[in-house]
């Protein structure tokens, strides 16, 4: 699996409904300065919309193999992350 | 804040996800994915799954692996293993329920909501040793719940049916589930794989000895990339659908 892009979605959502933008958006890739040897990530923040047509900023990670850029593009696995596990963007009250 | 097991939102942060990592020109990620998830990330993966073809365009997914998913929601919240898993789940659901479908979180007794938002809304893990106080919290949830049948409650009732899992799928799918699973029921898990298998859907059957619901996904890793890696290769999926 070492040539997959690993994608994680982490679900949070960071901004109250944003109108009208074009889900699946990148809006910011900021890279992520330690990481596994041989490896690049970026966290980043993008563009979904629910059920209703509500559109939401929300986050997630990037990992790529650092080495050149292939011809071929990579396959993407997305890890599903779950709710309890992304303290770092969870909000206690 | 989470949206806890509401199925389209969670599938189309993912389809947009892919989207977005696209935009990345050093990741050279492409259009052709799989997607992975544990337990709630699990019941993500294969609502991914479900929406794939209508609000994936322009995507491929090749395959769906879930660890410990909920499945037919209304099974899973009756039939978890262990009472405070139970109550910790029914909390996790109706607080985020209540915020994304915007219902008041009237349940149990007075004190019931209260008790229900602070425990989901501290990102108390599934997993971890609850603190004291969460684990009062706990006791007098199953105490306030001992006669709720959360999934024959309205307006529970229709995002519990909202949010199941349907038993389809257009991509072969992995399930590993820990034959002891507190928290997500096995039983639950296996018919829906059976269901699956009815609907003619080669399912790949991961069966973990144990009980632990946290390490679903880490136990069965090895088999369940080398699974994702031959989806993507083309191979043939291998089906369990005998022996599940």
């Amino acid at each position: 699996m070492r040539s997959t892009v690993l994608l994680i979605s982490l679900l949070a959502i960071l901004a109250d409904p944003a109108s009208a933008q074009p889900a699946g958006r990148l809006i910011a890739a900021d890279p992520v300065v330690e990481t596994p040897a041989g490896m690049q990530a970026w966290r980043v923040r993008y563009l979904t919309t629910d059920d209703r047509g509500r559109s939401s900023e929300v986050t997630g990670m990037v990992v790529a193999p650092r080495e050149a850029v292939p011809r071929q593009a990579r396959p993407v696995l997305a890890w599903t992350h779950e709710p309890g596990a992304p303290r770092s963007s969870a909000r206690p009250r | 804040m989470h949206p806890y097991l509401v199925g389209t939102v969670t599938a189309r942060s993912v389809l947009d996800a892919v989207r977005a990592a696209g935009a990345i020109p050093g990741a050279a990620a492409g259009r052709r994915f799989a997607v992975w998830g544990e337990s709630q990330g699990g019941h993500a993966a294969l609502w991914t799954g479900q929406l794939a073809r209508v609000d994936g365009a322009g995507l491929q997914l090749v395959g769906v692996a879930a660890g410990a998913p909920p499945t037919d929601l209304a099974g899973n919240f009756r039939q978890a293993g262990n009472a405070n898993a139970k109550a910790f789940l029914t909390a996790l659901a109706a607080d985020s329920w209540s915020r994304y479908y915007g219902v008041p979180l009237r349940l149990g007794a007075r004190r019931t909501p209260g008790i229900m938002q602070r425990m989901a809304r501290n990102c108390v893990s599934v997993d971890s040793t609850p603190r004291l106080g969460a684990l009062l919290g706990i006791l007098a949830l199953r105490q306030d719940l001992r006669r709720v049948d959360f999934p024959a409650t309205a307006p529970w009732s229709s995002y519990v049916a909202a949010n199941s899992a349907s038993p389809v799928s257009q991509v072969p799918v992995l399930i590993a589930q820990a034959r002891a699973d507190p928290l997500v029921a096995p039983a639950v898990t296996r018919q829906f794989a059976r269901r699956l298998c009815a609907n003619r859907v080669p399912v790949r059957w991961i069966d973990l000895r144990g009980k632990d619901h946290a390490t679903t996904a880490r136990q069965s890793a090895p088999e369940t990339l080398q699974w994702i890696e031959a989806r993507f290769a083309g191979a043939r999926a291998p089906t369990d659908c005998g022996p599940i």
